[in-house]
């Protein structure tokens, strides 16, 4: 095992040195390779790690005490998913940083920033100290920060990127004050003096900062309120650095929340924790999902469906909060074994939507689905590669991701009969919550498929669009694969997640709970089986339909118009049409600017008129911008003291001075 | 095995009986009962016209319709005995399944670049949308009365003798009549009798579908009829012995062909744009069974 951290910190170590001599060995190799050897390091720890915890070094430092590098099931499981997804998005990565006409020192500091975020996400992964936390946080933060503005000669990009950066550090100060507060009256920087902090502490102390935690890890996880970076920030990255970004740096808030979660005690404490969690889940998962149907930008709409997902993994975590406050194994293990599969889920297919968006833009050089259509003729491969991650982020079988939800669904089914009313009402709420959820989804994934890659091309292209090449597609082929492990295998999972739930909330099952679990373990398996038989099944009536196809004849000719000959492309359904009744009836929570003059009845012949409708996102227009430019005006009134007055300076050091030795001077 | 084989038969028979209400209110004789299964076999032994703008999509998407409708019933139970596939939570499988066929439909409608199939699908999507919530509450809650999760143990659980039960099989009855109607577009959100594409939902999304593929979602729609009313079969059967179970069985799924035939007779198609507070009425009335259930 101690090979393992030190061929990881190896790696790393070359692709820094690398990276300062950039000018012998271009970073269009030693990037990418860097960042696969590093990430394969990370999955084969997490691998190495998933059944016992494995202690990798222990050393005293003299700030810090006795510090370990460690990675118990928890922990490897997230490692494992981080490790994957990165290895293939920088391969992925590499062949998409190919159609940009980026200069050396770019891809440098791209790539460097690449691994500095997988470094500070092992290093996350990977302590047990509270500041070593949060020093691997502010490495993910940074790294991913220059990750996103890598065309930092756009302007909104570089806005995207600062607004980015701004808010994961609102984030970490919420952790800080926290993690500060704990050290403050443990006097231990580690994860057991927070531990001892929180069993220590009143209910009410655990609530504020669990809260705080929680608010914290949600800015990164993208739970609404705190989501509005994430639109922001996905459009303007590169696709690769969306698909990260989404599908596994999002999952760091994840962990942190079920990390920290794990050292509430008490039911008094887990259950308006539980309650608060389920509610943002809810919350964020219908937010995002309706603001995806929304908006036409399919990176940007990608973004808010991530946001939906974490959404149903907070749902989840709530369920499993839940249940250590009514003390049900059952319900715990199946709310927290569906986060955590869901997060593994949404990880393979975020990242393959991503990659698919990411190949139209290459190819299109506009994430304006309005201006698509019809690329699946040009682009077939990656036509289908969007196609399955459409079908599989619906949670429709047969694809994984409908397993996770389905455990998320029995922990609701379970909760419904246990625990006072207002628990089982919030179950109900949330059960047809998570069912609209998945109604909402498949309108906006039909939507948005459909919309891109069938039906006739909206705009005429100004180059004819051509499939990518091989590279961009074979990453997108590794997720597959990965997905079709995730179909053979789901109850092998699901009880490797059990018990992993089990372990990190210090629960015993008892002979019925281990019963009980053993059932849901193999409900799993015979989910898997049924998915298979519904793969057969239509296997075997294509078979047929293709049999039956041969004997009959086919002819082809013009889409039925209803008798009307000259149809055009623009008389297509789109993104905007196609959404309009749902999104009218939400319109409350969905603002949007129209500019257009309607037809009066004195304007016999119409002239022509424009429309111009752009889509707002309700808690940025309503909560961020206004706070922000209140801030700014605040904070312009201290202008003045930035004035670029060397002796202005001067008086202030020494005002500074001054101050400290009157401090001194009066509390001695 | 035997809520299949009932199913596969009832369908045969169901959209007969719904046409022979529909002409015999009208004063008309009517067409033989087999006349939708005749014409089934008329359309799957044509060839095909494809438009230019579709493709493979729009090819496999009937198929796959028609697959996962096949699935669906496959999991529906006989009273208190399994279907085919019998598991917990198996009614979150049967909706999904159902709404896999759904993105298929509705995808292959999209592939053909119509305006009129873009809206058919666009009001499809979001019916079902609405539906969903309704679904999921109703079997949620009448699982609560058992603790059970699969349609085997709920239905087996439900038994007719309180007052409450009654009350219970009765919305429920209602409200999966009229998901039954919603999802294969009839009556009160969708007239599929009616001749101006504008006006349609699931017939203008299957406009340039012809022969075998047009065979299969006929086909298709059939099925989901019984399906659904086999749903409320199973709310009445639960205790009784096989023999009678199964005639009870045939006896609601034609009452609920009469059902939804005098429904289409006497109700004229709602306004577009009340369809979504009426489906989400029956939301309301699932939250009442589960309250009921609840409180009982």
């Amino acid at each position: 095992m101690i090979t393992f951290i030190f061929v990881f910190l190896a790696i790393g170590l070359v692709s820094l040195v690398a990276s300062l001599a950039s000018r012998l060995i271009s970073p269009k190799i030693w990037g990418p390779a860097g960042v696969t050897l590093m990430a394969m390091t990370v999955a084969a720890l997490g691998a190495a790690s998933l059944r016992s915890t494995s202690a990798i070094a222990t050393f005293n430092h003299p700030v810090f005490g006795s510090l370990s590098i460690l990675c118990d099931p928890l922990a490897a499981w997230f490692m494992l998913i981080v490790g994957v997804l990165f290895a293939i998005g920088a391969v992925y990565g590499a062949a998409y940083l190919s159609h940009y006409k980026a200069t050396t020192r770019q891809l440098a500091l791209h790539w460097l920033s690449f691994l500095v975020t997988l470094a500070g996400l092992g290093i996350l992964l990977t302590t047990d100290n509270l500041i070593v936390f949060l020093l691997g946080w502010e490495f993910m933060a940074i790294g991913s920060f220059f990750a996103v503005i890598f065309e930092y000669d756009h302007p909104p990009v570089v806005k995207a990127g600062l607004n980015y950066f701004i808010q994961s550090h609102i984030a970490v100060l919420l952790i800080t004050i926290v993690f500060a507060w704990s050290i403050s009256a443990t006097g231990s920087t580690s994860f057991d003096g927070l531990r001892n902090f929180f069993s220590s502490s009143s209910t009410a102390t655990q609530i504020v900062a669990m809260a705080l935690l929680i608010a914290g890890f949600g800015f990164k996880a993208g739970f609404v309120p705190f989501h509005s970076w994430l639109p922001l920030a996905h459009p303007a990255a590169p696709s690769h650095i969306s698909a990260l970004m989404s599908g596994v740096i999002v999952k760091a808030g994840i962990y942190g929340i079920i990390r920290f979660g794990s050292m509430l005690s008490g039911a008094e404490a887990q259950l308006p924790i539980g309650v608060a969690i389920l509610v943002v889940g809810i919350v964020s998962g219908l937010y995002g999902i309706l603001n995806a149907a929304e908006h036409r930008d399919f990176k940007r709409m990608l973004a808010y469906c991530t946001i939906e997902n974490v959404g149903i993994i907070a749902m989840g975590i709530g369920v499993g909060f839940l249940g250590l406050a009514q003390e049900s194994v059952v319900l715990t293990v199946l709310g927290f074994g569906g986060a955590l599969f869901h997060t593994l889920n949404h990880a393979i297919f975020k990242a393959l939507l991503f990659f698919g968006a990411g190949n139209v833009y290459v190819r299109l050089h506009t994430r304006n689905m309005e201006e698509l259509g019809g690329l699946g003729r040009q682009m077939p491969r990656t036509s289908l590669i969007f196609l399955v991650g459409s079908l599989a982020i619906g949670g429709l079988p047969p694809l994984g991701g409908f397993v996770s939800e389905l455990l998320i669904y029995d922990g609701f089914l379970n909760g419904l009969g246990s625990g006072s009313l207002a628990v089982s009402v919030l179950m109900a709420i949330a059960g047809c919550s998570l069912a609209v959820i998945g109604g909402v989804s498949m309108l906006a994934f039909t939507k948005t498929y459909g919309v891109i890659f069938l039906g006739s091309p909206r705009k005429p292209h100004i180059h004819e669009p051509e499939e990518v090449k091989p590279a961009m597609l074979w990453p997108a082929y590794a997720l597959l694969a990965i997905m079709a492990v995730v179909l053979l295998l789901p109850s092998q999972i699901v009880a490797h997640l059990f018990s992993v739930s089990l372990l990190t909330f210090g629960i015993h099952a008892n002979g019925t709970d281990t019963v009980a679990l053993n059932n849901v373990v193999s409900l799993t398996g015979t989910v898997g089986y049924a998915m298979t038989a519904l793969i057969i099944l239509i296997l075997i009536f294509s078979a047929i339909r293709r049999a039956a196809g041969m004997s009959l004849p086919s002819t082809s000719g013009d889409t039925w118009g209803c008798g009307y000959k000259r149809p055009i492309e623009g008389i297509q359904y789109t993104s905007k049409s196609f959404a309009k009744t749902l999104l009218d009836m939400c319109r409350t929570f969905l603002p949007t600017t129209e500019r257009f003059a309607p037809i009066t009845t004195e304007e016999i012949f119409p002239k022509n008129r424009a429309h111009i409708s752009a889509d707002k996102d309700l808690i940025d227009d309503k909560l961020v911008t206004p706070g922000t430019t209140a801030l700014q005006t605040g904070l312009k009134r201290f202008q003045f003291v930035q004035n670029g007055m060397l002796q202005r300076y001067i008086v202030y050091g020494l005002a500074y001075v001054a101050i400290l030795v009157a401090i001194v001077i009066i509390f001695n | 095995m035997i809520s299949f084989i009932l199913i596969i038969i009832s369908s045969l028979f169901f959209s007969g009986i719904i046409a022979r209400v529909k002409s015999l209110t009208q004063g008309r004789r009517g067409p033989v009962i087999l006349q939708p299964i005749y014409d089934i076999i008329r359309m799957l032994r044509k060839g095909s016209v494809y438009s230019t703008t579709t493709g493979p999509i729009f090819r496999i998407a009937p198929t796959i319709y028609f697959a996962t409708v096949v699935m669906a019933i496959a999991v529906v139970p006989f009273g208190g005995k399994g279907g085919l596939l019998s598991f917990d939570c198996d009614f979150v499988f049967f909706a999904y399944v159902l709404a896999l066929g759904k993105f298929f439909n509705i995808i292959a409608s999209l592939d053909t670049g119509s305006s009129f199939e873009g809206m058919g699908a666009s009001r499809e999507a979001l019916f079902s949308m609405l539906v969903e919530p309704a679904f999921f509450l109703l079997i949620g809650s009448l699982g609560l009365i058992s603790g059970n999760t699969s349609f085997a143990d709920i239905f087996g659980a439900f038994h007719l003798g309180s007052s409450s039960s009654y009350a219970f099989a009765l919305i429920a009855a209602f409200v999966l009549l009229m998901i039954c109607m919603i999802e294969n577009s009839r009556m009160p959100v969708d007239d599929p009798k009616t001749h101006l594409e504008l006006t349609m939902v699931h017939e203008v999304m299957i406009l340039d579908n012809s022969g075998f593929d047009l065979g299969l979602i006929s086909m298709a729609t059939h099925l989901k009829f019984a399906m659904y009313s086999a749903l409320i079969a199973n709310l009445f059967i639960g205790s009784l012995p096989l023999a009678a179970a199964a005639c009870a069985f045939l006896a609601i799924e034609a009452l609920c062909a009469v059902g939804v035939g005098i429904t289409e007779s006497f109700m004229a198609r709602y306004r577009m744009s009340h369809n979504a507070q009426f489906i989400l009425a029956l939301t309301s009335l699932s939250l009442l069974v589960f309250f009921g259930v609840k409180f009982s």
